[in-house]
């Protein structure tokens, strides 16, 4: 029997109601961006699943404090803060030098750890909006439309070869596989969210 | 100058996110066959994320690094099949976990689940997520 009390959970306490999409989205967008991330950063599997945990755990206590009264984004705010957790998270604590600007001397060294976690808390943002604008894409368009964009873009075969393989014209492939790029960009635009590329 | 034969940018950018109903048969017949064409389109899909962009990214996304997420199917049972929750005096709710009424499950991942849920204390609704063991 699971306990509350005993239980790991993840509540977020919204004061307007109408935000809870935006939490949900949130949530199932930034797990895999934050473990994808650790993971990057040399945690193993298990180390990084814990850090998502105790990031989104820590982020979800803090979404009592947004103001929705205030002026700002509850998007742009989520991934500020949860930002800078998962940088802090995974900066190693470089041992103090002993002068009397130790403090500056750590933060120094830190910076280019720091600034490495930044560039990749980017990139697998961006992999992950489009990895779930794709999801989203892929069911409502003719397969052989999609294997055009996957095989060549995704999976690195040429032109000529998909196009023996669907059993099309090259041109019927490169037209197919910039209409898909176009649409999984739009996906992404439309989402109606600063969650953007 | 694109030849007045071509199809002009504008009418290509629509081409381009025309969903498969709706695409003009006419234009596609054309820029199948039509290396300017194609070429324009080409030119105006890699203003911002890249075609090599794009499959880089989707590329990784599907390798081991992936965290396992979305059915849930590997979840314990416990989550699954939602006997964590205790009865609830409202009919109408899926039961209570804590103090807070569960109200759906909108969500199962690789981690957990993800439930609507009110909070009678604070007379609000809240997300709730339970993370797997
Ligand atoms: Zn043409």
């Amino acid at each position: 029997m699971l306990e509350p009390e005993t239980r790991e959970t993840l509540i977020a306490q919204l004061s307007d109601p109408t935000a809870l999409p935006a939490w949900e989205e949130f949530v199932e967008l930034y797990q895999s961006v934050v473990y994808r991330v650790a993971r990057n950063r040399g945690l193993q599997d298990a180390d990084a699943e814990d850090l998502t945990q105790e990031v989104l755990m820590t982020v979800a206590r803090k979404v009592e404090d947004f103001d929705f009264s205030k002026n700002g984004s509850f998007r742009g705010w989520l991934l500020k803060i949860t930002r800078d957790l998962v940088v802090n998270k995974l900066t190693r604590d470089t041992k103090a030098m002993g002068s009397g600007d130790s403090e500056v001397l750590r933060l120094v060294n830190q910076q280019p750890e720091r600034d490495a976690t930044r560039s990749t808390l980017l990139l697998e943002h961006r992999r992950a909006l489009l990895a779930q604008a794709a999801e989203r894409l892929r069911p409502t368009i003719r397969r052989e439309t999609w294997d055009a964009f996957w095989l060549t873009a995704v999976e690195g075969i040429s032109i000529s070869e998909a196009a023996a393989r669907l059993n099309k014209t090259e041109g019927a492939i490169r037209v197919a596989r910039c209409r898909v790029l176009a649409q999984l960009k739009k996906v992404i635009e439309s989402d109606d969210s600063t969650f953007s590329l | 100058m694109i030849a007045p034969s071509h199809y002009d940018r504008s009418v290509l950018a629509r081409f381009l996110t025309a969903s498969e109903d709706n695409c003009p048969h006419d234009i596609a017949a054309h820029v199948e066959n039509c290396e300017e064409c194609q070429l324009a389109l080409e030119g105006m899909i890699n203003d911002g994320l890249t075609m090599k962009e794009a499959g880089r990214l989707l590329q990784q996304d599907s390798s081991a690094a992936a965290m396992p997420a979305g059915t849930g199917q590997d979840l314990p049972a416990e989550l699954q099949q939602l006997s964590f929750l205790e009865p609830s005096d409202d009919a109408s709710t899926l039961g209570t976990f804590g103090r807070y009424e569960i109200l759906r499950v909108l969500g199962r991942g690789g981690m957990g689940i993800v439930m609507q849920a009110f909070d009678p204390v604070l007379d609000r609704a809240c997300a709730v997520k339970v993370l797997a063991p």
